[in-house]
């Protein structure tokens, strides 16, 4: 049972007749769980306790007693339930949330301001708020609470539209009021359908809000016309991304996990589809944006996002919203572009149950293979170049480029990434490398910033001795001050001034203590570096950032080992669907 | 427990015979303006159906937990007494561990006002000349709850008001066989426990399994299971793996504040150092950094000698594991379907379906790990998926 679906989907109104349950699915047969409620304790055989805490006792006597019961709300009146949702005029327009023992409702009370117009036209209208609540398990946690309140804001609003333009709620309204005043008057024996159920025929909204409760718990996606006129479009971005996958899986994570990727997003990463790109392109409603179209037809796992903003002559934000649109819908995971030397092995969560669903998903798409075999491949990390290796043929290497996406899609895999701490011996409580609690990125603006200067200076102090150009930086009147420095020194005293001006004094001792250190070049490029080796950037992003080649950097990173630490794991960003 | 402000207001509120609804005491003063208790006292003052449910509400930027009661009597007015006894938290706090505060209290101020009424004829709660007391018992449970998140407040000789905030916990997760019970850290263990407790406890040394702890006892496994259970609720014990040289882990994210965060490296100094020997930290994340997949315990320690760096590997895992710096890559042998095998290891087979690992085969067998790995290395139709 997933406690992440909703118990169940309600419509109050209020106005001056009073609060009112318009409509309910699914339609709890309100009272009579009421009877079995008394059964615990009208026991004979309890005892009864009159002193001491006779009162929870009877809480411990009511908790066996639950207001869920298979999945659906039970025990409360529609009277009651109007009662307690429709709210009062201060709080519309505002997110609601009450929790009652172990039942949770959320929903999105609004005002209905009939315009001057408007009110003329419709004298009996008697409507002056409404409220679309859903019932959830009081477990859920507070960006699932966000997410359904945005689904019933996204529909509430909708709803508030069509009145005003024509009255479409207040028409509905009649309906279900009739519907429910036909039952009431019938008499008791009769009464054999519930009037919700009537709804369910007759008003087209009723229908409405049955599809949005089942498509909230089948796919997460709720796409409806609200009137036939005003479109909404809303998923839970955990929900569908659940839905892709396998039932076997069993992976369940926290619609925040999609965010904080989503939040982390750079230029280097890839764009992984989760479904078929032709299929994608067919769903998309008729008024999306020609851009998404664009970008879907050249997007690959190869290439990364600035790649395809070039490819596609889109704005590299514009492709970031699109790639982030596309995450938060399912439709796309993020990862960092295949390429030979990416690392790859089974992830922790993964199912190597033989003879699964999944197993034989895989078959299919790859006839004659084991799932499991290929498991057991992925097992220990090589880069993928040399998996290639061993199994030979030019075809052959494309079905197992095919292979890694698919397990990418099916998220069996995580990219193991190598990260550099910069961490020299000797000094046995060494403060932070960056003692400023900033954020990453300004830390890097102004790093960046940092070597514009920096190249600068050396440029002009390259062409300084033909003294083409004056002296324009203080660092570089230091030197024509001082002849008898040598270039070491000056580069040593320069890189101290803007690069390491962040380490501590000890930390840069130990690194220009190190014997790489005194060629100037490798000394540059570490000083230029050494931002990055703080454990938070791999080598593939410092190699993005920077410009470097691989092996400049794994040079570099050999040359400095005596004072650097390399760690392997994966990224929190392409991964954040293991958490 | 450090003082804090989280319960920003208590407060008392009833529903009076004239005036309806009323916010009666509330601490501090003026916390909740009139028009703000008007607009949510259905909620508080609710309709009868929902007495006795812990209703917590989140509206106007703050989180609002009560449990309405309603006492039946003649002496009343309206032949009931409605009241609500109501915490208030500011909205991103999580309500949760409030619940059981409000649950018995509002049972405490049901049976004084009861109680009350046996002894003296008159009650706590609609006596005029004891109701003044609610403000002052409302204050001292605000300022201790918030102060040491318990308070003991003596309302009269046969009542005294306990209360304890109860940290929220999830479901703690089965404890399995080939599970190792270790203790956190910075547990204390000079609290009276129950002697069956205090027997688990001396057994719980980091490196005996359950099984192994329930044999050397000579209890049954469940009743250990039950008892490691409720102290991983009470969160001083934590399950992690057997420690074997042959076992293989790797970093997790995580790792990296272990490296930033000076009191984690201090406190991690402390646990992984041998006695009388002082590593440097750089040698010890040197080692966690150096426990990649494909790289054994052994491996490790024939690559860097802890022992004369002054590091003890077994603790040094130990505390990777507890701290989530590390986890474990179990070994899952999967038996391939479509391919024979040989006979000698066919009773084994049903193990291997890939959703065991090596730690429950051996536990449950009693096999070694060297002597699964000799066994299943002749046989060609089986794979192992490491993960």
């Amino acid at each position: 049972m997933d406690t992440s679906n909703p118990i169940g989907i309600f419509l109050v109104s209020s106005g001056s007749n009073g609060e009112r349950l318009l409509f309910r699915y699914p339609d709890g047969i309100g009272e009579s769980p009421e009877e079995t409620s008394k059964n615990p304790k009208n026991n004979p055989y309890s005892v009864k306790i009159t002193e001491n805490f006779c009162c929870d006792d009877s809480h411990s006597a009511k908790s066996i007693f639950s207001n869920i019961d298979k999945g659906m709300l039970t025990g409360y009146a529609d009277k009651d339930l109007a009662n307690l949702l429709a709210v009062k005029a201060p709080l519309c327009g505002k997110k609601f949330e009450v929790k009652i023992n172990e039942v949770l409702f959320v929903g999105f009370p609004l005002h209905i301001f009939g315009s001057n117009d408007a009110t003329s036209r419709r004298q009996m209208s008697t409507l002056s708020s409404f409220n679309l609540v859903f019932a959830l398990h009081g477990s859920s946690d507070e960006s699932l609470i966000a997410s359904y309140q945005d689904i019933a804001k996204h529909l509430v609003v909708g709803l508030r539209h069509e009145e005003e333009r024509c009255g479409y709620l207040t028409q509905q309204k009649n309906i279900m009021w009739t519907i429910q005043d036909d039952v009431a008057m019938l008499p008791e024996d009769q009464r054999c359908e519930s009037p919700f159920k009537i709804m369910l025929k007759k008003s087209q909204l009723a229908k409405q809000l049955k599809k949005v409760h089942d498509d909230v718990c089948k796919t997460g996606v709720v796409q409806l016309y609200i009137n036939n006129w005003v479109h909404i479009s809303v998923c839970l971005p955990h929900k569908v991304y659940n839905m892709s996958l396998p039932s076997d899986c069993g992976r369940l994570f926290k619609p925040e996990a999609v965010k904080k990727c989503l939040a982390s997003l750079r230029p280097y990463h890839a764009l992984l589809l989760m479904v078929d790109e032709n299929s994608l392109s067919n769903s998309l409603p008729l008024d999306s944006s020609p851009s998404i179209t664009r970008l879907l037809r050249i997007v690959s796992p190869l290439k990364n996002l600035q790649t395809l903003a070039a490819d596609a002559d889109l704005s590299l934000g514009q492709v970031f919203q699109i790639a982030s649109h596309l995450v938060l819908w399912g439709k796309a995971t993020i990862i960092y572009p295949l390429c030979e030397s990416n690392v790859y092995v089974l992830g922790p969560r993964t199912n190597t149950l033989v003879n699964s669903a999944l197993g034989e998903k895989f078959v299919e798409q790859f006839p004659g293979m084991s799932l499991s075999a290929i498991m057991a491949e992925f097992s220990l990390p090589s880069p993928l170049g040399e998996h290639r290796d061993v199994l030979g043929l030019p075809q052959q290497q494309a079905q197992e480029v095919k292979m890694v996406v698919w397990m990418l899609r099916q998220q069996l895999l995580l990219q193991l990434h190598t990260y550099v701490y910069l961490m020299p011996c000797g000094v046995p409580s060494q403060s932070q490398l960056t003692p400023q609690s900033g954020g990453n990125n300004s830390d890097l603006e102004i790093f960046l910033s940092g070597m514009k200067r920096a190249s600068s200076a050396s440029d002009v102090a390259s062409v300084n001795s033909d003294e083409l150009y004056p002296p324009k930086s203080p660092s570089i009147e230091i030197t024509n001050e001082g002849n008898v420095i040598t270039s070491e020194t000056r580069l040593q005293w320069r890189l101290v001034d803007q690069h390491l001006s962040a380490l501590t004094p000890e930390q840069r001792r130990e690194i220009l203590a190190v014997p790489a250190a005194s060629n100037p070049e490798d000394l540059h490029l570490f000083a230029k570096l050494c931002l990055y080796f703080d454990g938070h950037h791999h080598l593939e992003e410092i190699m993005y950032y920077e410009n470097v080649r691989r092996s400049q950097l794994l040079t570099l990173l050999d040359k400095f080992r005596s004072i650097l630490i390399t760690c392997i794991h994966e990224d929190k960003v392409t991964s954040f669907w293991n958490s | 427990m450090k003082t804090n402000e989280e319960i920003r207001c208590i407060f008392f509120s009833e529903f009076h015979p004239t005036a309806g609804p009323k916010l009666v005491y509330q601490v501090p003063a003026d916390y909740l303006s009139k028009e703000e208790f008007d607009n949510i006292q259905v909620y508080i003052i609710t309709k009868p159906k929902l007495t006795d449910k812990i209703i917590t509400l989140n509206a106007l930027g703050k989180k609002i937990i009560g449990c309405p009661i309603c006492i039946e009597g003649r002496q009343y007015v309206r032949n009931a007494l409605i009241f609500n006894l109501c915490l208030v938290v500011d909205d991103c706090v999580s309500a949760v561990k409030y619940e059981n505060v409000i649950r018995k209290l509002a049972a405490y101020f049901t049976t004084l006002e009861v109680n009350f009424k046996f002894a003296t004829q008159n009650s706590f709660l609609s006596n005029e000349e004891t109701k003044p007391r609610i403000s002052s018992v409302l204050e001292k449970i605000r300022d201790e709850l918030n102060g040491i998140g318990t308070c003991c407040i003596p309302i009269n000789d046969s009542t005294t008001i306990n209360l304890q905030i109860t940290p929220e916990s999830s479901d703690p997760c089965p404890v399995k066989d080939h599970d190792v019970p270790i203790l956190k850290p910075n547990c204390s263990l000079n609290v009276d426990w129950d002697l069956s407790t205090q027997q688990l406890m001396s057994s719980i040394d980091g490196f005996r399994h359950v099984l192994r702890i329930a044999v050397e006892a000579d209890v049954d496994i469940n009743f250990i299971k039950l008892g490691i259970e409720n102290l991983i609720h009470l969160g001083l014990v934590q399950l992690i793996t057997i420690f074997q040289y042959s076992n293989v882990y790797v970093t997790t994210p995580k790792i990296s504040s272990l490296a930033e965060n000076s009191a984690s490296r201090e406190e991690c100094l402390r646990y992984v150092s041998k006695q009388d020997a002082n590593p440097c930290f750089r040698d010890i994340f040197l080692l966690y950094c150096g426990l990649t997949a494909g790289t054994t315990v052994r491996d490790l320690c024939a690559r860097y000698h802890p022992h004369s760096l002054g590091i003890d590997v077994r603790k040094l895992i130990q505390y990777g594991s507890m701290q989530g710096y590390i986890r474990r890559l179990h070994k899952y042998p999967v038996k391939l379907p479509n391919e024979g095998g040989s006979s000698f290891l066919r009773h084994l087979y049903r193990w291997f379906s890939g959703a065991h690992s090596y730690d429950e085969i051996c536990t449950a067998t009693g096999l070694s790990h060297q002597e699964l790995d000799e066994k299943l290395d002749c046989d060609p139709s089986i794979v192992i998926c490491w993960k």
